[in-house]
């Protein structure tokens, strides 16, 4: 059978493959022994024929590449983001590690006391979760460009800004909670599963642009900034949950980071400070998460 | 077109021209479009190969010479099954890219082997399915053929430079022409490598033009960033902000230019392979008019890219429909309509669907 397309004309094919254009008007459904696959492909051609229908297939279509966009590439990046070696993580955080050390950092002015303080805290939180020491490497770096920030690389490489501890508001509890955070960001593999979000977004839109080669990477900008911040978020709240989960097995209280992160949010009037937020977005949600799962806990 | 005139003194047979005619349209195209796709999604990729195969036979069974319609029905159960197998070898890939990366090796070792005999398969399925006024088309090419242009002169290329690469290109059209049979007529390409060097040098060229706004931007930005260095100052200079300025234009303008460049090759080498093409008493004639073609492109691309991919199906009738009218056929006397059809070959193998899979230009 040749089953019309659109108003193109179909036809029939006979056994010994010659081929006979039917009339615009024939009606399949009256040839007999039509057999499923012609049944299947003449309920298709019903359904292209209407715009109702039509409309229906861009909903499903829009509701699912929604759905893939917000689940399915996160959940395929998580499980990727599980799968690789701990070298992938180490490549890529020893390239990102020279160029802040080159460029932006400069030695710490804590005094060595303070520092001491935190470093305990922060191997307190390892040695109470079992975690492995010798993965991490804790750094206390200045820099005036990037201001009151903390941030954690895959390979476990975590850096403390001066800006950060010497906040107004912010003392060894929040500081060290909001290591615990950071810790949170290595083990759950956040920094992987971001670089993988990234490249499936990559993919995604180029297969909605579909062949147009020169689409791909005018079209993959855009999306990535348009959505990046809201993916950055869950994984955020993740990491702030799994650290309460950290301090609550130590004697450091969780509530910290829950008062740390309101001493960064209501700071924003001072430049610097909107970095951390920026970076970590959404504060009033994270805090009122954070407060949530430490009454869940009993805590 | 009919000129045929019927007061006729000359013992030379009639010559008629036909214009090839298409007449799809984007609105009833993207119903078909959105369903099969919708239907695809929804059945997990299953579909897809009743999907491609539906939207092939739509702009085959529109597309109309001397007052007849092409078809096409590739049977969707063997791309089927095809298409299963590469999802498998996909799935290997993937899983291979993960975990071991000499497997990953041997894979695209062995597709690189394999690649001949798939472009072999895939032109003969194609042929195979492609049909007018009932007669089909065929390919006789041989296997052999295939590996020395596929594999030979591809490695050539690798010697002797991406200088060789017209000629290779060259090839695979005599390859394809010079095999391809509709009915018990052969197909006869009688062209030379000559216009497939103009077409890529030309393309190549229209790229290098490109780059040389990117190359200045990059140096008026580095020699501000030298100046910023000197001068210790912490704000970017003028120069520095100049180049950064010039780079992103100079960018949009390279991908633009690539854009054309890839026109200006399908333009130029369809326009010479077919009209380089006859069938005994048949001549192809194609008059595709480079700058509308690349209007046309563009401005498909513009708008595929704002409506987020919704535009596709107009842009592809847009497309087919410009292309497809600017070809036509000359006969002399009955030829067309003496073509017979031939035996029924069967084409079965799961790898003869492969073509239809990785989707092959391969130029009917
Ligand atoms: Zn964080």
């Amino acid at each position: 059978m040749d089953i019309p397309t659109g108003s193109a004309p179909g036809g029939i094919y006979f056994p010994d493959d010659s081929h006979v254009v039917l009339p615009p008007g024939f009606d399949y459904n009256e040839i007999p022994d039509l057999g499923k696959e012609n049944r299947m492909l003449l309920l298709v051609r019903w359904i292209e024929q209407y715009w109702k229908y039509t409309a229906l297939a861009v909903v499903i279509i829009l509701f699912s590449v929604l759905a893939f966009y917000l689940y399915g590439i996160p959940a395929m990046a998580k499980s990727i983001a599980y799968k690789l070696p701990d070298s992938v993580g180490n490549g890529i955080s020893d390239h990102v590690i020279d160029e802040l050390e080159d460029r932006l950092f400069f030695p710490s002015e804590l005094d060595e006391e303070q520092q001491a303080v935190l470093r305990d805290g922060f191997a307190g939180i390892l040695e109470a979760n079992g975690f492995n020491a010798y993965r991490y490497d804790l750094r206390f770096r200045r820099s005036e460009a990037i201001g009151a920030n903390a941030f954690a690389l895959p390979s476990g490489t975590i850096y403390m800004l001066d800006g950060l501890v010497e906040l107004e508001g912010m003392d060894t509890d929040g500081v060290v909670a909001i290591l615990a955070h950071e810790i949170a960001h290595v083990e759950l593999r956040h920094g992987l599963q971001s670089v993988i979000r990234q490249a499936g977004i990559g993919v995604f839109a180029t297969l909605m642009i579909g062949d147009v080669s020169v689409g791909i990477s005018l079209a993959t900008a855009l999306p990535k900034i348009l959505l990046e911040t809201g993916y950055s978020r869950s994984l955020e709240t993740e990491a702030d949950l799994y650290a309460v989960e950290y301090l609550a097995k130590t004697s450091y209280p969780p509530e910290a980071l829950a008062e740390a992160l309101k001493t960064l949010i209501g700071d924003e009037d001072e430049d610097a400070l909107i970095n951390w937020i920026s970076t970590h977005p959404a504060g009033n949600k994270r805090y009122e998460a954070i407060r949530q799962k430490i009454e869940e806990l009993g805590l | 077109m009919d000129n045929q005139s019927f007061i006729d003194a000359e013992p030379a047979p009639q010559k008629t021209t036909h214009e090839m005619r298409f007449h799809g349209s984007g609105s009833e195209y993207f119903r078909i479009w959105i369903v099969n796709t919708a239907l695809t999604i929804v059945t997990i990729g299953l579909y897809w190969p009743w999907a491609m195969v539906r939207m092939r036979k739509y702009f085959y069974a529109n597309t109309e010479v001397a007052g007849d319609r092409f078809q096409y029905d590739g049977p969707a159960k063997i791309i089927f099954r095809g298409y299963i197998l590469v999802m498998l070898a996909f799935l290997c890939y993937s899983l291979a890219n993960i975990f071991a990366p000499l497997i990953l090796f041997i894979i695209i070792l062995l597709f690189f082997i394999a690649w001949p005999w798939v472009f072999y398969k895939a032109v003969r399925f194609r042929a195979r399915y492609s049909a007018y006024r009932g007669v089909r088309f065929k390919f006789d090419g041989t296997l052999g053929k295939s590996y020395t242009i596929n594999m030979g002169y591809t490695a050539l290329t690798f010697f002797l430079g991406i200088f060789f690469l017209p000629y290779v290109e060259y090839r695979k059209k005599d390859y394809v022409w010079n095999n391809l049979n509709l009915g018990s007529r052969k197909f006869e390409f009688k062209g030379q490598a000559g216009e497939f060097f103009i077409a890529y040098f030309k393309a190549v060229g229209l790229v290098l033009l490109g780059v040389i706004p990117l190359v200045i931007g990059i140096a008026i930005a580095l020699a501000g960033g030298v100046q910023m260095e000197q001068s210790g100052s912490e704000d970017p200079n003028i120069a520095m902000l100049a180049g950064f300025a010039i780079l992103i234009p100079a960018y949009i303008g390279i991908l633009v230019l690539s854009a054309i460049a890839q026109q200006l090759i399908f333009c130029r080498i369809t326009n010479y392979t077919l009209n380089n093409t006859t069938l005994p008493g048949i001549q192809l004639h194609s008059n595709i008019n480079f700058w509308k073609l690349v209007g046309i492109h563009l401005s498909n691309l513009f708008l595929i890219i704002i409506t987020l991919g919704l535009f596709t199906p107009w842009a592809q009738v847009r497309r087919s429909k410009y292309i497809l009218e600017q070809l036509s056929v000359t006969t002399e006397g009955d030829a067309l309509d003496t073509i017979l059809s031939t035996e029924k070959t069967d084409e079965d193998a799961i790898g003869d669907a492969a073509g239809e899979i990785f989707d092959f230009e391969i130029g009917f």
